[in-house]
This record gives C-alpha cells, sequence and structure tokens, in this order.
C-alpha cells in the first residue's frame, strides 16, 4: 500500500522517549489509538492544531515531530 | 480498528442488500408481469423502513458492545466522513439530474422511482466503500 501522506514523523520515536503507549497519548489528545497507528503509520496527517497538541504532550519542538522532505 | 470502521463495516451487508434484495424482487416480478402493472410500492417502502430499522438496531448493539469505544468520534472520523460524504453528494447528483430528464421527457413514475432508489442506494454503497477505503488506505 502506497502512503498518502509526504509528511515523515518522528512520533513513535518521540512517544516512546516520552514513555507513553498509544493509548495514553490517545486519551491525552481525544483521539481514538488507531488514529495514532494512522499517523505513526503516515497513513494520516494531523491537522495543526492536534499536531500541535501531540508536540506539547511530548516535548518537543513542532519541526522535530513532523517534517516535509525537499523531493 | 476503531468503533468508527467497525460500525462501517456493520452498515455494509444492510446497503448491499437493500439494493441487491430488492433487485432481485424486482426482477422475479418482471418476469411474470410488466412495470406497468406491478404494484411495487409497498415493497419498496418496505425495503427502505426495514433498512433503517435494521441500520438502527445494529448500530446499538454495536454501541451497547463496545460503550466505551463508542462515545469517541475523533478528528480522523469527521475527516474521513467528510470526504466520503462529498464523494457520496457527487454520486447522488447522477441520479437527480436523470430523474429530473425523466421527468422532463415524461417518462413514467416507475422509471423515475427506481432511478433515484438504485441510484440513492448505490450512493450509500460508495459512502461506506469509500469510507473504509480511507480507513484501510489513510488519508
Amino acid at each position: 500500500m502506497t502512503k498518502p501522506t509526504k509528511l515523515t514523523n518522528n512520533v513513535r520515536q518521540s512517544r516512546l522517549l516520552a514513555e507513553l503507549t498509544q493509548e495514553q497519548l490517545a486519551s491525552q489528545l481525544g483521539v481514538t489509538r488507531q488514529t495514532i497507528l494512522a499517523i505513526e503509520n503516515g497513513k494520516y496527517s494531523p491537522n495543526l492544531e492536534l499536531a500541535f497538541q501531540m508536540a506539547r504532550i511530548l516535548d518537543v519542538a513542532l519541526e522535530e515531530l513532523f517534517s516535509l522532505p525537499e523531493n | 480498528m476503531s468503533f468508527q470502521e467497525k460500525s462501517v463495516w456493520i452498515s455494509l451487508p444492510v446497503d448491499i442488500g437493500l439494493v441487491l434484495g430488492y433487485l432481485v424482487w424486482l426482477q422475479l416480478q418482471l418476469q411474470t408481469q410488466s412495470a406497468e402493472t406491478l404494484d411495487y410500492k409497498w415493497v419498496l417502502i418496505g425495503f427502505i423502513a426495514a433498512g433503517v430499522v435494521l441500520n438502527i438496531t445494529l448500530q446499538i448493539v454495536l454501541a451497547s458492545i463496545l460503550h466505551k469505544q463508542a462515545k469517541l468520534e475523533d478528528v480522523r472520523d469527521r475527516e474521513i466522513k467528510s470526504k466520503s460524504n462529498s464523494i457520496t453528494l457527487f454520486m447522488l447528483a447522477v441520479p437527480f439530474f436523470l430523474a429530473i430528464g425523466l421527468a422532463m421527457v415524461e417518462a413514467s413514475y416507475f422509471n423515475i422511482v427506481h432511478v433515484l432508489y438504485f441510484g440513492g442506494g448505490l450512493a450509500g454503497l460508495v459512502n461506506s466503500v469509500s469510507r473504509l477505503f480511507f480507513y484501510r488506505r489513510g488519508i
């Protein structure tokens, strides 16, 4: 299956560093665990609000969490 | 699999049954009588009512089984729903304009009703399938 989003992300690494499970992160963000899974697998690009909330909870800068490759 | 995706999977057989079930009944009836003499109205209403009741019942059953998940519809669910609804709206335009065209050429009510019913049914199916596609492939 092709990746529908061009964004790459470090959500999984940042979440593991923050010692959070997908369920815990989802609960703090008010989304389902499946949404976290879809973001980590590059199947869903969160909107800005969710991305900022995620960066705040994981205590990383937004550009460290998400990036858009040059090509 | 999220609750919203499960709920689409559950309503999909009902949507298919509504279109196929009525189509089979109609084909069987049209083998023995003409469209002009066929009394289809109550059967059609029955199919629509059964579909609505069955869908609501299944959703209630699913929500009672998965009551914790059922409360949450998140931003991804809403985006998928919105994207699928746009596709469905486009699909609905086809039977809508076809029905207007048929009415303009004074086609029979039978034809107009069935264009609308099958068009609506297919649009419902497209809605469910596109939602499942976006859940599986991503958006």
